[in-house]
């Protein structure tokens, strides 16, 4: 099992981040599709942390990876107290309202991409889990 | 990696081709070439995703934006996509049903 911490020190990191996560997804044999779904989705927890859950006085936000063959976890995590959002899609059919929701769409995403999302909030910060299966449940 | 936005005329048409990574870093300097493009008086615009390799929700808001922006001059707004892992992030968040996306330029401009 690969496990690496690392810290977001702005958003010009993640790119380097996600070169890293891909990677230790592509060394346990992930393919591209999967690899991407994950990405994305830590890629919007990241930057949630970095642009809603970092004031200039908190320490800054980290990601912890773990992946071995069957399974990529990741755990983002900020230390502030502001309220993390958890905006979703209300309604999918109604096209004015989905243009008016830009930038809206990172929790669909994280939902849509990932077998399992968790939001933890606490007095500390918010630590979003993000889970993919490797491989299919059958093969375990 | 850098983010590459080329300009080019097809027609009546200004097709924005984009390369590289889209994300909350990269993004504002696409949202800066869509804005210029409306502000010099370009209101149908096709941009061409078939060169990125990376998109999250901040460039999806990006995309949302100028569409707005040229709707309100009764223009519009294409995207030309074909990569399926792009598509699959336009499908989860329900914007296919919001973007005409096409599997070529020519598709897009004749559209």
């Amino acid at each position: 099992m690969t496990v690496r911490r690392h810290p977001l020190a702005d958003r010009a990191s993640l790119s380097g981040v996600r070169k890293k996560i891909r990677a230790d997804l592509s060394k346990a044999g992930a393919d591209a599709s999967l690899s991407f779904d994950c990405l994305v989705a830590v890629t919007e927890a990241c930057t949630n942390a970095l642009v809603h859950g970092h004031r200039t006085e908190d320490p800054p936000p980290e990601i912890l990876w773990e992946i071995d063959g069957h399974s990529a976890r990741f755990y983002v995590q900020d230390y502030s107290t502001q309220e993390w959002s958890k905006t979703s899609h209300p309604s999918r059919d109604a096209e004015a309202e989905l243009e008016e929701r830009i930038g809206g769409f990172g929790l669909d995403l994280m939902r849509g991409l990932m077998d399992e999302v968790d939001i933890q909030i606490g007095p500390d910060g918010t630590t979003v889990c993000l889970v993919k299966q490797l491989v299919e449940a059958e093969a375990i | 990696m850098e983010l590459g936005i080329d300009v080019s005329k097809v027609d009546s048409h200004a097709v924005v081709s984009v390369s590289g990574e889209i994300d909350v870093y990269t993004a504002p300097k696409l949202r800066e070439k869509l804005i210029e493009l409306v502000s010099e008086g370009t209101y149908d615009v096709i941009v061409d995703l078939e060169k990125v390799d990376f998109l999250d929700s901040t460039g999806l808001g990006v995309l949302v934006g100028a569409l707005k922006r040229v709707k309100a001059h009764d223009g519009s707004l294409a995207l030309v996509c074909t990569q399926d892992k792009i598509l699959k992030i336009f499908k989860i968040t329900g914007l296919t049903k919001v973007f005409p996306i096409h599997a070529s330029v020519d598709a897009a401009a004749g559209s």
